[in-house]
C-alpha cells in the first residue's frame, strides 16, 4: 500500500467542496427564479390596479 | 420546452452519477500519489469547463459591442457567473490537492497567479454588474470581459511558458505528459458531466438576466404612467 494513499480526507475533502459550491449556485438561482415570479405578480397587479 | 429542460436536467444527473463513479471507482489508482490524484478528475474540467464559459463571455461581449443586443449582454452575464463558480472550484480543488502532494497549499508561481488574477478579473466583471447602475455598466462589463479573457491564454500557457511548480500539461506537454487511456474515460465523462451542468447553469442564469430586463422596463414604464397621471 502506497503511504500516500492515506490522503483520501483530501479526496473527500475537494469532492465535499464541489458539491457544495454547486448546490449554493444551483439553490441561488431557485431563489433568484422565485423572487423574480413574485415581483413580476406584484408588478401585474399593481399595473391592473392603475388601470381601474 | 419544459420537457426539454427536464430532459437535459435528467441527463445531467445521469452524466453526474457516471463521471462520480468513474472517478471514485473504476480509474485506476496513480501509481505514486494514490487515491488523492482521483481530484483530477474535478479539478481538471472544471478548469476547461470555466475557460470555455469565459470565451462564451468574450464572444458575447463583442456582439454587444457590435450590436447592443440584450441577449448578447444576458448571456455574457450568464457565462461570467457560472465561469467563476467553476474557476472557483477550481482554486480550491487545487490547493486541497498541493497539500499531500508538494506539502504546500499555495505557491506562487505562473500557473497558480494567472488564474487568481483570471478569477479576480471575473469577480470584478460581477461586482461592477451587481453594484454600479446607469445605461453604460453593460458597455463596460462588455470592455472588462473583453480584455479580461486576455488572461485565459496566458493560464493555459504558463506551464509551457515557465518552469512551475505545477505539473506540465497532460495534453501536448511534450514527452514524459499523458495519460493513461483509462484514466481519460474519467476525465472525459467529467468534462461531459460538468459541460452539460455548467450548459444547463447557463439556460437558467440567461433566461433570468432576460427577465431581469424585461422587469426593470416594466418598472420604469409603470412610473413613467404614474408620473403622466399625476400630472394630468
Amino acid at each position: 500500500m502506497n503511504p500516500a494513499a492515506n490522503n483520501n480526507a483530501y479526496l473527500y475533502a475537494a469532492y465535499i467542496v464541489v458539491w457544495v459550491i454547486h448546490s449554493v449556485y444551483a439553490l441561488s438561482l431557485f431563489s433568484r427564479g422565485r423572487h423574480m415570479k413574485r415581483e413580476a405578480r406584484e408588478l401585474n397587479a399593481a399595473n391592473a390596479q392603475s388601470r381601474r | 420546452m419544459k420537457i426539454l429542460f427536464k430532459s437535459c436536467l435528467v441527463l445531467t444527473a445521469l452524466l453526474l452519477g457516471y463521471g462520480f463513479c468513474q472517478a471514485m471507482y473504476i480509474a485506476p489508482t496513480e501509481a505514486t500519489m494514490g487515491d488523492v490524484q482521483r481530484i483530477f478528475y474535478y479539478h481538471l474540467p472544471s478548469a476547461w469547463v470555466a475557460f470555455l464559459l469565459f470565451f462564451v463571455n468574450f464572444l458575447a461581449s463583442v456582439w454587444y459591442l457590435i450590436r447592443r443586443s440584450v441577449a448578447a449582454d444576458a448571456m455574457a452575464l450568464a457565462s461570467a457567473e457560472v465561469g467563476v463558480s467553476f474557476c472557483t472550484i477550481v482554486l480550491i480543488t487545487g490547493p486541497i490537492w498541493a497539500r499531500p502532494i508538494w506539502g504546500i497549499w499555495w505557491t506562487w508561481d505562473a500557473r497558480l497567479t494567472s488564474t487568481l488574477v483570471l478569477w479576480l478579473i471575473y469577480v470584478s466583471y460581477l461586482v461592477l454588474r451587481h453594484y454600479a447602475s446607469g445605461g453604460q455598466v453593460p458597455v463596460l462589463a462588455a470592455a472588462l470581459g473583453i480584455f479580461g479573457f486576455v488572461d485565459v491564454p496566458i493560464v493555459y500557457m504558463a506551464i509551457r511558458w515557465f518552469r512551475t511548480q505545477h505539473p506540465q500539461p497532460v495534453i501536448g506537454g511534450g514527452q514524459g505528459s499523458g495519460l493513461d487511456p483509462t484514466m481519460w474515460h474519467a476525465v472525459l465523462w467529467n468534462l461531459a458531466a460538468f459541460a452539460m451542468l455548467a450548459f444547463m447553469f447557463v439556460w437558467v442564469r440567461y433566461r433570468q438576466a432576460i427577465v431581469e430586463h424585461e422587469l426593470e422596463e416594466a418598472h420604469a414604464q409603470a412610473s413613467l404612467d404614474y408620473e403622466t397621471e399625476g400630472a394630468q
